[in-house]
């Protein structure tokens, strides 16, 4: 009895697994032809464009080319533009996490007059999108004179009401003991802040700095509107702008070597920080 | 004084991100243009001869300029065509470029709001010689007597022909050149004959921006006009109708190839896939290039005015402009400078009508070199035949409310009256509101 | 974490602080005398400072600006700008047609767009087996969701192009079929936008479902089985309802993000044809950039505030019924 059993047993499970490899087959097969495009965009990088110009639709680089890729590669001002995405990004992200995190902290745990009022005011910021206020965030840079400068691509979306509201969320979770024991010792408000709150709040400030970094990264209305000069453009709104020739030939294999180097970057980013970002998904939406 | 330090690094690396090119000894002059983006690889070329196209050409022109002195920096800023969104957004800053290319119908629109420096005076200091301008060419940058720019071409619509299609459809000469229709029968008699003998379209045009070749054909009739006395857009017309429904016909019937957009409208030409085929002086250099392919399908090509189907030649036509905007820091020795590569530009004008629009200086005109150019002599017409856009505050609408409104009766979205009828609605609206 | 770097770095800035004795310490004597209510707000108001200063530029005074400006007519370059009253919504709302095609153009992504939400729900109920290496696909799916909108539309532009330039009508063209004019149709281009967007987009909903999915407790399924529940009753019965929050969420979240659709309509059909693409964030753009009107293109902003404001409202009330969000 217990012998057929096993036999059954391993019978059933094998049946089991060979199910479970068709079933990732069928939806290998399925994520193929999804990502059709992008595979495509790829291998049309790697055609010459005579190639090109006879047949689009081919999924084989042969005739093989690394041309567009070298003309890309070479490209002086691809590569300033990807420099002005990492300083812009960088810079807006650790700006941010820095700003919030301190007024964060002060809704959280601090006891003061006006709070309630105060912190309906930030929650309203989550209510007001971007598109529906940036003319005058505009014409306040034009007043400045600070359009086409670095500095216009980081300064708005610092203050995020969202980010405060999910490190006040957070903060509010951390227990107390830890924070009176701090405060026995003679620590500062300040010193708690920085040594057991922070600390404290790695898995939300990583979460939150991933995907600041991607929004900033990826933002499109503010920098098309405020980075006129391909000198301040980022690699987002200058691959746009290649792509925007009047009257000239459209060079097909090296627009897509330069899609695919400006999707290289983040997509690299996203395989380095691939797990936070699909746990961060959930702390975001608050389902977690 | 260590946090003083710091601080002052703090303050440095914020300015930096707030400076938005590093200055150099020389007088920068911001030179923006439309025209596309190729320093990748016109970035290093001075030698003219090497330059081709509108983007290699200027290119070239602002690099040999700043290799061949180093008291002024050209610093080029590639902007989208049309260019009017970056120079509305820089005039609002306060930073606009220092000279800037603009097409001459929208110079009364800020012209008119102080925000372009009168050239009248400063020229003749700069060696600039405005009477050597055609007279067609300074009605495009005045404005209430007033020069505002100083124009570097006429642009507008040509007819461009793949000699052997019309050859295998018995359409030319004996000589071997195209046999131009001429009225709407020939061209008629044309189309169908080509269609018979090649199973091709007749012609070709990018569909989606119908504006220019619809407006071509208003002027071409009797009275045909898409403006009023009093400077009011007048586009519900026979004339207007007229138009518009041949446009229609020449799709249902076959004869023009449908729903494609510029780059599509360019390949199924140069692919040997039509007739002819409606785009600018702009591409004639280009085609050119094209044709010298020994693997290109298209092998004999021929250029020729905008097709006459009505009464009299028409063709739409524009003009791009060198202006100097208002509003910046005035700096005479900026403005000095940017006369000198003002100046270095027009002297140049023959080397930008290699591209193939027409020169606007009589002594390019009347030129061997310029008259010699590949095609010239094929379109020759083309001058006096150019009618230009309304110069009025709707002009800036003009274009993209007639695209959309003639494209949405091709489409069939609306009848044609339907379509007329709110393209009237709306640019009268703006012209109105303005 | 290495605690141990931390507190380095906290010591030493600490330490940098100290050269503010002089001006601090004579401060915290009178600082002490305070009542502690006070002392917070004083210690809670630097804490929140530079927050403060950048909201109120970046996000609170725009608020009041674009109410201000949308009643002025007023042109980017800074010239002709007068206050007008009302005469921007009364032309807004009265004659301008092509305000009235782009509203309603934004209605129909937002509808088009709402099958993206059921679309994450079908990859995530997919994914969500404890099969070996299904985690990959949760990748792949997810992967458009972080590449900039310029790369999404440009390669989608050009699959969907309308002559041989096109992927489609390339391989079409192999056949003699076609071509099939993708982005010059209105309804076509609408539908192409809309798809681009769903496969650009829906990993994000597939990846929030599937976090839904962890949270319903499997005890709930095992004790559905043993009571004889067919999968179809467990879908309907605990799945369904487990998935309440995550999909009000998504509703709320697509609804606003399809209400704002610029880049995806800038970079394939720059609003085209005939525009029928053109949404509201797309013509306050053009009317305010283009043809210079920021004050009517202010006016624009003011009506899609008011209407967000409203589906906002209508999130709250929805997150506070079912608890989402806290």
């Amino acid at each position: 009895m217990a012998i057929v059993g096993a036999e059954e047993q391993r019978k059933r499970r094998r049946m089991e697994r060979r199910r479970a490899r068709l079933y990732v087959l069928a939806v290998g097969l399925f994520a193929l032809i999804w990502m059709l495009p992008v595979i495509w965009t790829l291998v049309t990088s790697f055609r010459p464009e005579t190639a090109l110009q006879r047949n689009l639709a081919s999924l084989i680089p042969y005739p093989f080319t690394t041309e567009n890729w070298a003309f890309i590669l070479r490209s002086s001002q691809l590569w300033k533009w990807l420099g002005n995405s990492a300083v812009v990004s960088t810079t807006h992200t650790l700006a941010q996490l820095t700003v919030c995190s301190l007024a964060a902290y002060a809704f959280a745990r601090l006891d003061f007059h006006f709070k309630r009022p105060l912190y309906l005011l930030v929650l309203i910021g989550l209510m007001v999108p971007f598109e529906a206020t940036f003319l005058p965030v505009y014409l306040l840079f034009s007043n400045l004179k600070l359009h086409n400068t670095l500095l216009a691509l980081i300064l708005p979306g610092i203050a995020s009401s969202f980010a405060v509201f999910l490190l006040t969320q957070f903060f509010r979770g951390i227990p107390l003991e830890l924070e009176e024991a701090a405060m026995m010792d003679g620590a500062g408000r300040f010193r708690i802040f920085l040594t057991i709150i922070i600390p404290l709040s790695t898995p939300v400030i990583t979460a939150l700095a991933i995907f600041t970094f991607l929004g900033n990264w990826n933002s499109y209305l503010w920098p098309i509107i405020s980075a006129t000069s391909s000198e301040v453009y980022t690699i987002v709104i200058g691959l746009r702008k290649l792509n925007q020739a009047w009257g000239d030939v459209n060079f097909y294999g090296r627009d897509m070597a330069a899609a695919v180097f400006t999707a290289l970057p983040i997509i690299i980013f996203f395989f380095v920080f691939q797990r936070r970002i699909i746990s961060g998904i959930a702390i975001n939406s608050g389902i977690k | 004084m260590n946090q003083m330090k710091t601080m002052l690094a703090l303050a440095l690396v914020l300015a930096l991100l707030a400076l938005p090119v590093a200055a150099q000894d020389a007088v920068e002059v911001n030179f923006m243009r439309f025209f596309g983006e190729c320093a990748d690889e016109f970035g290093e070329t001075t030698d003219l001869s090497e330059a081709y196209g509108e983007c290699g050409i200027i290119q070239t022109l602002a690099n040999s300029f700043n290799a061949a002195q180093d008291e002024i920096l050209v610093n080029t800023i590639v902007v989208d065509w049309p260019g009017v969104t970056e120079l509305n957004a820089n005039l609002a800053a306060g930073t606009p470029p220092d000279i800037m290319v603009l097409h001459g119908r929208r110079i009364p629109n800020y012209a008119s709001r102080g925000l372009l420096t009168p050239l009248g005076d400063v020229l003749a200091g700069a060696g600039i010689d405005a009477s050597d301008l055609t007279e067609s060419a300074r009605g495009f940058v005045e404005y209430n007597g007033e020069l505002y720019g100083i124009p570097l071409d006429l642009h507008g619509h040509l007819w461009h022909i793949n000699v052997d299609l019309w050859a295998e459809a018995g359409l030319v000469n004996e000589d071997g050149s195209p046999s131009i229709p001429y009225g709407m029968d020939e061209f008629m008699s044309h189309a169908e004959q080509f269609k018979e003998a090649t199973g091709l379209p007749f012609l070709g045009m990018w569909t989606n921006g119908l504006s220019r070749n619809w407006m071509a054909l208003v002027y071409q009739q009797e009275g045909g006009t898409v403006e009023d006395a009093d400077g009011m857009p007048n586009i519900n017309t026979e004339a207007g109708l007229n138009a518009l429904n041949f446009l229609i016909m020449l799709r249902d019937e076959g004869h023009m190839t449908d729903n494609v957009d510029y780059p599509a409208s360019e390949e199924i030409f140069l692919n040997g896939e039509n007739g002819s085929h409606v785009n600018g002086t702009w591409v004639v250099n280009f085609y050119d290039n094209q044709v010298a392919d020994p693997e290109a399908p298209l092998k004999n090509y021929y250029v020729h005015n905008f097709p006459t189907v009505y009464d009299q030649p028409a063709a739409w036509a524009g003009s791009h402009a060198w202006i100097i905007p208002q509003g910046g820091d005035p700096d005479p020795a900026k403005l000095e400078a940017t006369l000198t590569f003002l100046d270095y530009l027009n002297d140049n004008n023959i080397e930008w009508a290699r591209t193939g629009h027409s020169a606007v200086n009589t002594s390019v005109v009347n030129s061997d070199v310029y008259n010699e150019y590949p095609h010239r002599q094929e379109y020759a017409e083309f001058v006096p035949s150019a009618v230009i856009p309304p110069r009025e505050n709707w002009s800036t609408a003009f274009e993209s409310v007639m695209d959309e409104e003639l494209s949405a009766a091709m489409i069939g979205e609306k009848t044609p009256e339907q379509a007329l009828n709110d393209a009237q609605t709306r640019l009268e609206d703006f012209a109105l509101f303005e | 974490m290495s605690g141990f770097g931390i507190d380095r770095a906290v010591e030493a800035l600490f330490g940098f602080f100290e050269i503010f004795n002089p001006i601090v310490e004579p401060y915290r004597r009178f600082h002490e005398k305070l009542p502690p209510k006070l002392q917070q707000t004083v210690t809670a108001f630097l804490f929140i400072l530079p927050f403060g200063i950048l909201y109120a530029i970046f996000t609170i005074l725009p608020i009041f600006q674009t109410f201000y400006i949308s009643l002025h007519k007023w042109e980017i370059m800074g010239t002709n700008i007068r206050y007008i009253g009302l005469r921007n919504f009364e032309r807004l709302l009265t004659r301008d047609t092509q305000f009235h095609q782009a509203f309603e153009q934004t209605i129909l992504f937002v509808a088009l767009t709402i099958p993206i939400i059921f679309v994450g729900l079908f990859f995530a109920l997919m994914l969500n087996r404890p099969v070996k290496g299904i985690g990959i696909f949760r990748t792949i799916f997810y992967l458009p969701n972080i590449i900039a909108v310029t790369v999404i539309g440009l390669i989608w532009a050009r699959v969907f192009a309308s002559s041989g330039r096109g992927l489609i009508n390339a391989f079409l063209e192999n056949f003699d079929a076609g071509p099939i004019p993708f982005l010059d149709q209105g309804d076509l281009a609408t539908l192409v936008v809309s798809f681009t967007t769903l496969w650009w987009t829906v990993g994000f909903s597939m990846l929030v479902f599937l976090a839904g999915l962890q949270d319903i407790s499997q005890a709930l399924y095992d004790a559905a089985k043993v009571d004889g529940a067919n999968s179809w009753r467990r879908f309907r019965h605990i799945t369904i309802p487990g998935l309440r929050r995550p999909f009000a969420f998504l509703c709320i979240l697509q609804v606003i993000a399809s209400f704002q659709i610029f880049g995806q309509v800038d970079v394939m059909t720059g609003g085209g044809p005939a525009g029928n693409t053109r949404t509201i964030v797309y013509n306050i753009f053009e009317t305010s950039f283009l043809y210079f009107q920021v004050g009517y293109g202010t006016a624009m902003a003011v009506i899609m505030f008011a209407v967000l404001l409203v589906i906002s409202l209508f999130q709250l009330a929805l997150f506070r019924d079912q608890g989402v969000g806290s």
